[in-house]
């Protein structure tokens, strides 16, 4: 391998780059750990942010206080997210671990291989939840009244309700928040850097972090410009398919 | 239909608390600690009544001592 960054005389490297890349397995364990990153955080993201949503739609009183104070951990910078969870989970000084340990569970969230995926999956539904509650409650409180009223006539309960008209009606609210958030969870590592640095045993090293490596680690560019374009590849492939989802909502 | 509409705002609001409790505890713990001494910030269980110091927001603002004198 040729690790170089000769300037003055570069040599087209040909498809070398690329099969270098794709030959390697860590590529791909990357990418499926980017996988269970990606759809296990959306997944979570999606339910709770949506719950919350109605959550506050449906509170009689201080809606506005209520979800102002939600919003906070938006406003909480990445680096220091990760800082903060860091501490919170630390074996020794850490509240949430003591917390952990006095319901029984006597574990170390980052230095488990089987948890530390589960404990950034849960940094980053800490902090961009309410991101999704946010798009979803705008979209809540643009329904209209009406088809609400002809279900009350009709005798509708509150889930019926949520079900049968609120779901549905911001239905492409929920595409948008999902779209901003897959394509922005994709390239993702600033809580992983923080925290457990792609460990333990490479358990949290996401495909972010792999290229990081790739580039700054190995000073390997060239293949980390390959691997830069396959997660470029992937953002565009799941923008058209949720953009996809939003042109059928208008059908 | 009057007390269920009590307990149905009852949940709601529980909920409400609930999911506020998930979203700034680590904020509250992290403005606490700002205001704690170090020997106290790594206190386990953490002490909710403390005298509060603001000695790292001064250092913040105006530098931690002069380099001059050196």
């Amino acid at each position: 391998m040729d690790y170089s960054l000769d300037m003055d005389r570069p040599r087209f490297a040909g498809l070398r780059n690329w099969t270098e890349t794709l030959t390697d397995a860590a590529f791909w364990q990357s990418w499926g750990r980017t996988l269970v990153y990606a759809g296990g955080g959306l997944i979570a993201q999606l339910a709770l942010g949506c719950a919350v949503a109605l959550l506050l739609y449906h509170i009689p009183r201080f809606r506005n206080l209520f979800s102002t104070l939600f919003m906070l951990p938006l406003f909480v910078a990445p680096i220091v997210t990760g800082l903060l969870w860091r501490f919170l989970l630390d074996p020794t000084c850490g509240l949430y671990h003591r917390v952990l340990h006095t319901l029984g569970l006597d574990i170390q969230p980052l230095g488990d291989p089987a948890w530390a995926m589960c404990a950034v999956i849960l940094m980053d539904v800490w902090e961009w939840t309410p991101l999704i509650t946010i798009i979803v409650l705008a979209g809540l409180q643009t329904v209209p009244e009406e088809p609400l009223e002809a279900a009350d006539v009709d005798g509708a309960n509150a889930w019926q309700k949520i079900r049968y008209i609120l779901l549905p009606m911001v239905r492409r609210m929920i595409a948008v928040a999902l779209l901003v958030r897959s394509m922005d969870i994709l390239r993702y590592v600033d809580t992983i850097v923080i925290t457990t640095e792609g460990g333990p045993a490479d358990a949290t090293k996401t495909i972010g972090y792999y290229l990081m490596q790739v580039a700054f680690r190995f000073q390997d560019i060239g293949a980390a410009a390959s691997v830069g374009l396959t997660m470029l590849l992937a953002s565009i492939l799941m923008g058209h398919f949720f953009v996809k989802v939003l042109k059928s909502g208008e059908a | 239909m009057q007390a269920k509409r009590a307990m149905l705002h009852a949940v709601l609001y529980a909920l409400m608390a609930l999911s506020l409790l998930w979203a700034l505890v680590p904020i509250l713990h992290m403005v606490l600690s700002s205001m704690k001494t170090q020997v106290n910030m790594f206190e386990m269980p953490p002490r909710l009544r403390f005298t509060p110091t603001f000695d790292v927001y001064g250092e913040m603002f105006l530098g931690r001592g002069s380099f001059r004198s050196f």
